[in-house]
């Protein structure tokens, strides 16, 4: 599902030269859950802006379902992230000023959609996360797990294959955070490849495999 | 799209108020401007049914107030200047010569019309010299000026048209006792700038100025032999030439030059507001790079990112200029500043054109910014 060769990153400004990531290779297979664990710093959120095409690697090659990506044109590239891939952030980055349904809604407005269909795919994610109450709320009306959710809706409402998630359960507390990682394994179960940056042991237990990162380097 | 962009403007009404006052007032400040650019353009347009140039006007102080004998004394100075082979025509006129600040005006009523109209009493020389060219009738003879039960008058296309519309004007007594002989077209009397006011001949005598039509390519030589000639003729009367051209000119900046003066405050207001505007879309864009970061995250491609503040800022100019329409259309729905219609909605439709512009072209840098936000670094700032 995921292909990535030999990825370096680097980062270059006037006088300084930093070494994000290099030579990493993997590759996460069709409905595999992957988390990424390593120290702050070690490239883990470098890496997963790539594969999610919000960054490009300064070498290597990005391959997703089949497709390679590194030379398509920003128009592309965006069509591509908003068809195939769903993002899930720490700090949820939910639109203050939008209702829960106009956030659920927000990539759908990016394809060719019609406003009824829109609110009833949004509607419908919102059931799955467990917030179908919650539509007329704004963020500002929600607890951490309720937002989490709402972002975790708004990622899947799409449908896309994969779905990136930069640590979701930061910001959580164990109860919450484990309320997340259920939706996110009965997502991966009805067939989502999930990517999850973590930095807790016992969300990643919980994921079919483990990536280890140090240095900008995968070390397992 | 178009209702989520008016979802997030409506949330954030309080926040935008300020901008909305800003460009409401640039609307109205160009709503204003183009009225007046479009009525002095319109009336620039128009020719002015006289022909200044090689027209000179020769002032005399009679120093008498009888009329009778201020019309022989001015016979007098027609006669010598008449012979100078240089002058094609000559014609004498009351005080309101074209382009003068005099003015004299009378009351002219048609049935349940009325009209107050500049009165300027001519001679039959006066179409010669003057360029005019009669329309329907006929000018004054030397018949007309044996007095009769109707005082013969020729009037100008305006008076046509506000006393008789589309019918037969020559023929018609007007006011009791004047009778339409002749029609001539337009008779822009004041400025080129400003719109052909009524007014009507006479042949009449009156406190005479001379107006000569001149041939020659040494005016200066001209002038100083005419005004040896006219000395010679009038020897206790003062008098001045002027040409009738430069009067024109002089009339013409005293309309432009406050309308300039008008056009540039204006213009700087505008450009005022403009720096305004790019400056409160530059803070609020910045405000948002989360937002941005999410959008790009999420499918918006960065020209999608341009597209949506530029949309925002088109919606927010709509909801802002929408009182401003009302107000302006008012202007010709009352009639103010008796204006035609045409004029007003003319410059509705360009005062829109160009605050969507100007909003355009302040929003478009901003914009740019904000698409070039790297969505990566966006979302880490948070």
């Amino acid at each position: 599902m995921i292909e990535l060769k030999n990825i370096g990153k680097v980062y270059r400004t006037d006088t300084i030269e930093t070494l994000a990531l290099q030579q990493v290779n993997l590759s996460i297979r069709k409905g595999e859950f992957v988390s990424v664990m390593g120290p702050s710093g070690c490239g883990k959120s470098t890496l997963l802006n790539i594969m999610g095409l919000l960054d490009m690697p300064s070498e290597g090659q990005v391959t997703i379902a089949g497709k390679r990506l590194e030379r398509l044109k920003d128009k592309e590239l965006a069509s591509f992230r908003n068809h195939n891939i769903g993002f899930i952030f720490q700090s949820y980055h939910l639109i203050p000023d939008l209702p829960v349904v106009d956030n659920v809604e927000l990539p759908l407005l990016y394809r060719s959609v019609s406003a009824k269909e829109r609110r009833e795919l949004a509607k419908e994610a919102l059931e799955k996360v467990g917030l179908s109450n919650r539509l007329r709320h704004y963020p500002s009306q929600l607890s951490g797990g309720q937002k989490q959710r709402v972002a975790i809706a708004r990622a899947i409402v799409g449908r896309p294959e994969v779905i990136l998630a930069d640590e979701p359960t930061g910001n959580l507390d164990s109860a919450m955070g484990q309320e997340v990682m259920d939706i996110l394994q009965a997502l991966n179960r009805d067939g989502s490849t999930i990517v999850m940056v973590t930095h807790d042991p016992n969300m990643a237990q919980q994921t079919h495999r483990l990536v280890r990162m140090f240095d900008g380097s995968q070390v397992s | 799209m178009l209702r989520h962009l008016f979802k997030l403007i409506w949330k954030k009404k309080k926040t935008h108020f300020l901008l909305m006052v800003e460009i409401f007032f640039s609307f109205l400040i160009l709503f204003g401007i183009f009225s007046a650019l479009i009525y002095y353009a319109r009336n620039y347009s128009r020719d002015s049914g006289i022909k200044a140039e090689d027209v000179w006007v020769i002032s005399c102080d009679f120093k008498t107030d009888s009329d009778s004998l201020r019309t022989i004394y001015a016979k007098q100075i027609v006669d010598v200047i008449r012979p100078v082979s240089e002058i094609e025509s000559a014609t004498v006129m009351s005080f309101n010569v074209p382009y003068e600040y005099s003015s004299m005006t009378n009351g002219m009523e048609y049935q349940d019309r009325r009209v107050q109209a500049e009165h300027i009493l001519v001679d039959e020389y006066y179409p010669a010299v003057m360029g005019l060219t009669v329309n329907e009738g006929r000018w004054f003879n030397s018949a007309d000026r044996v007095p009769g039960k109707y005082m013969p008058i020729v009037i100008t296309g305006s008076v046509r048209e506000k006393l008789f519309g589309t019918g037969n004007a020559v023929g018609e007594i007007v006011s009791d006792n004047r009778k339409v002989i002749g029609v001539v077209n337009d008779y822009k009397f004041q400025s080129d700038y400003l719109a052909d006011q009524p007014a009507f001949f006479q042949q009449r005598s009156g406190d005479w100025q001379i107006l000569v039509k001149v041939r020659t390519n040494q005016p200066g030589l001209l002038e100083t032999r005419l005004a040896r000639t006219i000395a010679g003729a009038a020897k206790e009367w003062p008098f001045e030439i002027r040409h009738l051209d430069k009067m024109k000119q002089s009339r013409n900046r005293t309309v432009f030059v406050p309308v300039l003066i008008g056009l540039i405050v204006g213009g700087f207001l505008v450009f005022n507001v403009a720096l305004g505007l790019m400056g409160v879309l530059w803070q609020a864009i910045q405000q948002r790079r989360e937002e941005i970061g999410i959008r790009r995250a999420i499918g918006a491609s960065a020209s999608g990112i341009v597209m949506q503040f530029l949309g925002e800022a088109w919606v927010l100019t709509a909801f802002s200029i929408l009182l401003g329409i009302f107000l302006a259309v008012q202007f010709p729905i009352l009639r103010l500043f008796d204006l035609d219609a045409q004029i007003y909605i003319l410059a509705i439709v360009t005062a829109v054109v160009s605050i969507f512009a100007l909003v355009t072209a302040c929003a478009w840098y901003p914009s740019r910014q904000a698409a070039e936000i790297l969505p990566a670094t966006a979302l880490h700032e948070n």
